[in-house]
């Protein structure tokens, strides 16, 4: 204690030494706990900057790259796969959509006259320019086909081929019809004639169109 | 204990017979305001250490900052005096006087801390007082064995100058304090922030609130007033030059009006009126108020 308020104390040097001590011991723990945590603070930013850094951006980008060749390949094999697997797909389709010509065969049948016989009936794909222009539309994407049946044979008279002809042309499976030859034949019972009709019929007909056989008309029915 | 908006002070203790209170402020912009109050009665069979615990105790739950004490003694457990210091004696004769207390308490003169004032320029009278090392470790080691710290030692003397310096009431006047206390009252003499004389006074304490009937009081407060005016007439010789003019109140019954109108027309020279600075801890807590306040030596 001396003159001045500011300065006096009673307490025992030994005990202000003592705590002046413990006070130092506290001052420096709280700076080494704080050098500790400022420590801790720049090793995390340093850790988080390398790995968010640029470097690390670039490592990053040529991962994504690497995987996205990979992805690319993988890609590439499924698009090939799915190539092969859609040829086998409409190569299937094609033989699933094959026309039932049994339905052709019967609708000739019911167009024929009882004095007329059928001596050849023969059925073909492809066909002319002409044709094809009937049978498939312009700019369609699929190659136009159409099939041809041709019916040669030998009836009484010309009316008998006529009918023939108009009957085949109503029941609307035919795209054209036409009768290509006619010919006189005399044989020693009696005489006839030979004749050929040549009937034209699309793809889109053959595949849908055809009329069920119950739907054609009577034989002798002209109306 | 400090934050960058504000500081916190020490807690200071004022250690008054079986009555212990403590004060805390905290100062913003250079105004310090009250933190924290209270004030405890210590059971009578109470010893030291269950009466530090029972401060620690208080102090926690009524929001005190800190465990940093600043303990301001009883003056009965001080040695004082009034020595002779030449005016051209080294600016710190403890060396001197801790002998003089050493040879007057047969001690020996590491085992005292003393401190002395030099209140008037040029005179050779200085106040001193002295406190043993045994007395100061008995109130030191219970208080930190409850957790607390204990940073400084003062006394009431120096606890008043501190509380007279910052309310600046008539600074470097010479100032009169009765502070009415538990067991005793004191008289301390101040000039500014210096204490130029304390003493401990023959008068009871808290025995005239007590006593109800008028005419005791009136026997005690007419004691209390002759002793006063008889330490008040020791200033002119001990001091020569200084004037004393005003008397301020302080402690248990410095609040009590028909107290200090008795005191008032005995002491009829004098300006007597209440210290009561730090409302609204009121002025029984000056003391403690002056030991949190003040800027303690190392």
């Amino acid at each position: 204690m001396s003159g001045s308020p500011g300065q006096w104390n009673l307490l025992p040097r030994d005990i202000v030494r003592e705590r002046a001590r413990r006070q130092r011991r506290a001052l420096w723990a709280r700076a080494g706990g704080a050098y500790v945590a400022v420590l801790a603070t720049v090793c995390a930013a340093a850790w988080t900057h390398t790995r968010h850094g640029p470097g690390s951006a670039r490592a990053h980008a040529t991962t994504l790259a690497e995987r996205n060749a990979v992805t690319r390949a993988a890609i590439d094999h499924v698009r090939r796969q799915l190539a092969s697997v859609s040829d086998v797909l409409d190569h299937r389709q094609g033989l699933a959509e094959q026309p039932d010509f049994s339905v052709v065969l019967k609708l000739v049948s019911a167009s024929v006259e009882p004095d007329t016989i059928i001596r050849q009936v023969s059925l073909r794909g492809g066909g002319t320019d002409t044709l094809r222009s009937v049978a498939a539309p312009a700019g369609s994407e699929r190659e136009p086909k159409h099939f041809v049946l041709t019916i040669a044979g030998t009836s009484r008279g010309e009316i008998g081929v006529s009918q023939m002809s108009a009957r085949l042309k109503e029941s609307g499976a035919f795209d054209h019809v036409e009768i290509r030859r006619t010919g006189r034949e005399n044989t020693p019972a009696a005489e006839g004639v030979t004749f050929e009709v040549e009937c034209v019929m699309s793809d889109a007909v053959a595949r849908g169109a055809l009329p069920a056989p119950a739907t054609l008309r009577p034989k002798g029915d002209t109306q | 204990m400090t934050g960058w908006w504000r500081t916190i002070s020490r807690i200071g203790v004022e250690l008054d017979g079986r009555r212990v209170r403590a004060a805390q402020f905290q100062t913003s912009c250079g105004v310090s305001v009250v933190h924290a109050v209270a004030e405890v009665l210590l059971p009578a069979d109470s010893d030291g250490q269950r009466s530090a615990e029972l401060i620690a105790g208080v102090l926690s739950r009524r929001g005190f900052l800190g465990t940093e004490l600043c303990v301001g003694v009883p003056v009965g457990v001080l040695q004082s005096d009034l020595v002779e210091v030449p005016a051209g004696a080294a600016d710190s004769p403890s060396d001197g006087l801790r002998e003089m207390f050493a040879k007057a308490t047969r001690r020996t003169p590491d085992d005292l801390e003393v401190g002395f004032w030099r209140g008037v320029e040029g005179a050779s009278a200085a106040f001193a007082v002295a406190l043993s090392h045994d007395e100061a470790r008995r109130l030191v080691y219970p208080l930190r064995d409850a957790g607390l710290d204990v940073a400084a030692i003062g006394c009431a003397g120096s606890a008043l100058a501190e509380v007279v310096t910052r309310l600046e009431v008539h600074p470097g006047e010479v100032t009169g304090v009765v502070r009415f206390g538990w067991d005793h009252n004191h008289f301390v003499l101040l000039r500014g922030g210096d204490v130029l004389y304390q003493r401990s006074m023959d008068t009871p304490g808290f025995e005239i609130a007590l006593d109800t009937h008028e005419a005791a009081t009136r026997r005690a407060t007419s004691a209390l007033a002759d002793e006063i005016a008889s330490t008040l007439d020791c200033v002119p010789r001990t001091f020569p030059g200084v004037t004393l003019e005003r008397v301020f109140l302080s402690g248990l019954l410095a609040e009590r009006d028909h107290l200090a109108e008795m005191l008032r027309k005995r002491l009829v020279h004098f300006d007597v009126a209440c210290l009561d600075g730090f409302a609204p801890a009121g002025s029984r807590f000056d003391v403690a108020a002056g030991l949190a306040l003040a800027e303690v030596g190392p």
